[in-house]
């Protein structure tokens, strides 16, 4: 399904920082990762992946580092900080909170059956 | 700390460029524009920066090159043109764009990796590629994304640079800016001073018509050989006249007056000398009656010619030969008096004082003080020829009645007014005109200004045309605005003038130094008044010659006066006051250094006459060892007294009985 790239704007960044948050990844695995996690229901726009893996690398929330791989070609592997950890708890609790203040609007139609 | 080595190249390049502008500022200005100095390292420092860049870029090249096709080779044509399209588009340092480029390169290489055919490869390629979106919207963002990357001393730097890069910007700019000017010369100050000088418009009051015929038929005096006595320490190595022995006497061939002018009275001639001066003058006799006829004229003023009509540069070819005609005047009235007719001599005194009138008031500086120089040697030939013929009762009289009109008429106090024309005028040359009295110097004209000024029409080579322009950008830079500059020239114009108009007896009450405070405070005020340094006349010395010139001729004045009343009453007066008291005398003379009248003291031998001088001091008339050995009144000693009378040692000769004095011929 499409979202409306505004409604999938600010969860972004929370997404990718829980996906790292169980592992280093690179670019297309973490891709991969968002795609199969959410049942293909949330997908990253290519174009939006990498520039938003460098504005959370600027803000220290994750760090790159290149890796060798088997392959022989040289990958950037991220992985959360601590600063990242605590922006993702903050950011897991706010929505929490916005879940359960949308459900109480929506009479509990947001909840998947 | 470890320094990076490229850091250490661009240092090196500013240590360069900061030697080479101290150097190039030492050679223009002596190390008193700091301008070149950092113009020197700002141009190292972005020197070495460009040349940091270019050895950067040619290893980035390298590498990225050598990423390139490690990164790329693997993957289709379509995806590989894509990548490189992207990383085109960030525009952004070489090593941050390989690593987004291997990013790219191994996500696709990834993506594609399970593609078992060629046409699923391509179309999962293509299908990519359209995800990933605008190429060039890709590109900006991934830039925006690695530039909040880069650490804070990046950042600084990169904008150090961009403000360092604008201010050159700026610099070049505002060089231009003030390069573009155009002067607006609106007034003529050459025409201005001629007018000033004739106060009347009739042609034939002028004496300038009449001097250009003196000067005209002016015949140059003979040559002689002379022997002189030079102080060895003087001569220069070089020179030509330089003996082997110190004690040894040069042999010269110089002007007839040259050779003779340590001899101050034309008895003191030997028969050549006299000889060749009697030829001399009777060569010029036709000279010496025009120059007593332009004597006679009330005003002289001269049409001047400068090039441009820039007011410095106004060509006064007439002055050397008034000075040559005054000498020529002098010896025609000593030998005269020597051949007894002493009226005729009197005369010539006259007309060579009535000249000096003639130079001064609102005219230049130079002008002014060759006009003092004539009126001064005049006074001290009447003094030599006073001291050695004697003048019958009635042409004394005359002689102090003339003497007295002329003194009461002429004294002028230096006049600053044409002198600060030349300031008016090369502001008004070399500024802009912004409309309400501001403007900038424009470096162009400057160079054109001094050209003119130095007379210098040849052409400059390139390189020495740039220096020259470049040393006119770098005094525009630092000078100051028109309306300071006005201001500050109008300043010291003013000063000067308060100052001329005292006494050196005032200043030193009032604890004023012109001379050292002038200088003192031209090394001191800001650099970018450098045209006042250039063009400010000198002041103290100047104003005390107009003083000392009045003085003299009033000694003379006082001189006749006593010398009359010995005649009448046998003996020379007890003081000043009895000239008064026996109407011989309208006023006493007063002395510019003391403010009171000179000091006169009756002698054994007649009387003495003195200033106290330069020095303030009364030495009860000793005078200084080389004012003793040559008087000369326009140029007082510094120390001791200024001795009017008598002259030299000895009786004045004046007062011997006639038949000794014949047996001086």
């Amino acid at each position: 399904m499409k979202f409306e790239s505004q409604l999938l704007k600010g969860i972004a960044p929370a997404v990718v920082l829980e996906i790292l948050s169980r592992g280093k990844m690179y670019g297309y695995e973490l891709s991969e990762a968002i795609e199969q996690r959410s049942s293909n229901i949330l997908t990253l726009g290519k174009g939006t992946l990498y520039p938003l893996l460098y504005n959370l690398e600027a803000k220290k929330l994750i760090k790159g580092k290149w890796e060798a791989a088997d392959s022989g070609r040289e990958r950037r592997y991220y992985s959360i900080t601590g600063k990242g950890k605590d922006q993702l708890a903050r950011q897991k609790a706010q929505l929490k909170e916005l879940t359960a203040g949308l459900n109480l609007i929506f009479g509990g139609a947001l909840t998947p059956a | 700390m470890k320094i990076k080595i490229p850091v250490l190249r661009i240092m090196m390049a500013a240590a360069i460029g900061l030697a080479a502008g101290a150097a190039l500022e030492f050679a223009a200005f002596g190390l008193s524009f700091p301008i070149l100095i950092i113009g020197g390292l700002l141009v190292g420092t972005a020197i070495g920066f460009v040349i940091e860049l270019i050895i950067y870029w040619r290893s980035a090249r390298r590498r990225l090159a050598q990423t390139r096709r490690l990164n790329l080779e693997r993957l289709p044509v379509n995806v590989a043109d894509f990548i490189k399209l992207v990383i085109k588009k960030m525009r952004y340092r070489r090593k941050v764009r390989a690593d987004v480029m291997a990013e790219l390169a191994a996500h696709f290489e990834d993506a594609l990796k399970d593609c078992k055919t060629d046409e699923e490869r391509d179309q999962r390629a293509r299908d990519l590629i359209a995800d990933f979106g605008d190429v060039k919207l890709l590109g900006v963002l991934l830039r925006r994304a690695k530039k909040r990357c880069r650490p804070l001393w990046r950042t600084v730097v990169a904008r150090t640079f961009q403000m360092i890069g604008a201010l050159i910007l700026c610099f070049v700019l505002y060089c231009v800016y003030i390069s573009l000017g155009k002067p607006t010369i609106s007034i003529n100050y050459t025409e201005e001073a001629t007018r000033l000088a004739r106060p009347v418009v009739d042609e034939n009051l002028n004496a300038a018509p009449l001097y250009q015929k003196a000067i005209d038929a002016y015949r140059k005096e003979a040559r002689i050989q002379i022997e002189r006595e030079f102080a060895w320490s003087q001569i220069s190595r070089t020179s030509k006249y330089r003996p082997k022995d110190p004690s040894q006497k040069t042999v010269q061939t110089v002007d007839l007056l040259e050779g003779i002018s340590d001899k101050n009275w034309i008895g003191n001639l030997n028969e050549e000398e006299l000889s060749l001066l009697k030829q001399w003058i009777a060569s010029n006799t036709e000279a010496v009656e025009y120059f007593r006829q332009a004597a006679e004229k009330p005003y002289c003023w001269w049409h001047r010619r400068a090039k441009d009509n820039i007011v410095i540069a106004a060509l006064m070819p007439e002055l050397n030969s008034i000075r040559k005609l005054s000498q020529l005047t002098f010896w025609h009235a000593q030998l005269k008096a020597y051949e007894g007719d002493t009226e005729a001599a009197v005369k010539d005194i006259l007309a060579c004082y009535r000249t000096g009138t003639h130079f001064k008031g609102p005219r230049s500086l130079i002008e002014q003080i060759v006009g003092i120089a004539v009126q001064a040697i005049a006074v001290k030939n009447a003094f030599v020829i006073l001291h050695n013929e004697q003048m019958d009762d009635v042409l004394l009289k005359r002689f102090q009645d003339e003497l007295e009109i002329l003194s009461d008429k002429d004294f002028h106090t230096i006049d600053y007014t044409v002198e600060s024309f030349m300031g008016l005028d090369f502001i008004q040359r070399c500024y802009t005109d912004d409309g309400d009295g501001s403007g900038h110097l424009i470096p162009g004209r400057i160079r054109e200004y001094w050209k003119v000024v130095e007379q210098n029409d040849t052409e400059d080579d390139p390189a020495e045309y740039a220096g020259s322009l470049a040393k006119s950008l770098a005094a525009s830079l630092v000078g100051a605005n028109r309306e300071q500059m006005t201001r500050e020239f109008e300043k010291y114009y003013s000063g000067a003038q308060r100052l001329a108009h005292k006494t050196p007896w005032q200043l030193k009450k009032e604890n004023v130094d012109a001379e050292l405070g002038t200088r003192k405070w031209l090394d001191s005020i800001y650099i970018g008044y450098w045209p006042l340094r250039v063009l400010a006349p000198a002041i103290a010395k100047v104003c005390e010659l107009s003083y000392r010139a009045k003085t003299q001729i009033e000694a003379l004045v006082a001189t006749i006066a006593a010398i009359r009343y010995k005649r009448a009453h046998g003996d020379y007066p007890e003081n000043l006051d009895r000239l008064l008291e026996a109407d011989l005398l309208k006023k006493l003379p007063m002395d510019p250094y003391s403010d009171k009248p000179l000091v006169y003291r009756r002698t054994d031998n007649g009387f003495i006459l003195y200033s106290l001088g330069p020095d303030f001091d009364d030495d009860g008339g000793g005078v200084a060892e080389i004012a003793a050995a040559k008087p000369d009144w326009f140029q007082w000693p510094e120390k001791g007294d200024q001795v009017f009378w008598p002259l030299g040692t000895g009786h004045p000769r004046a007062e011997q009985p006639e038949k000794e004095r014949g047996k001086a011929r």
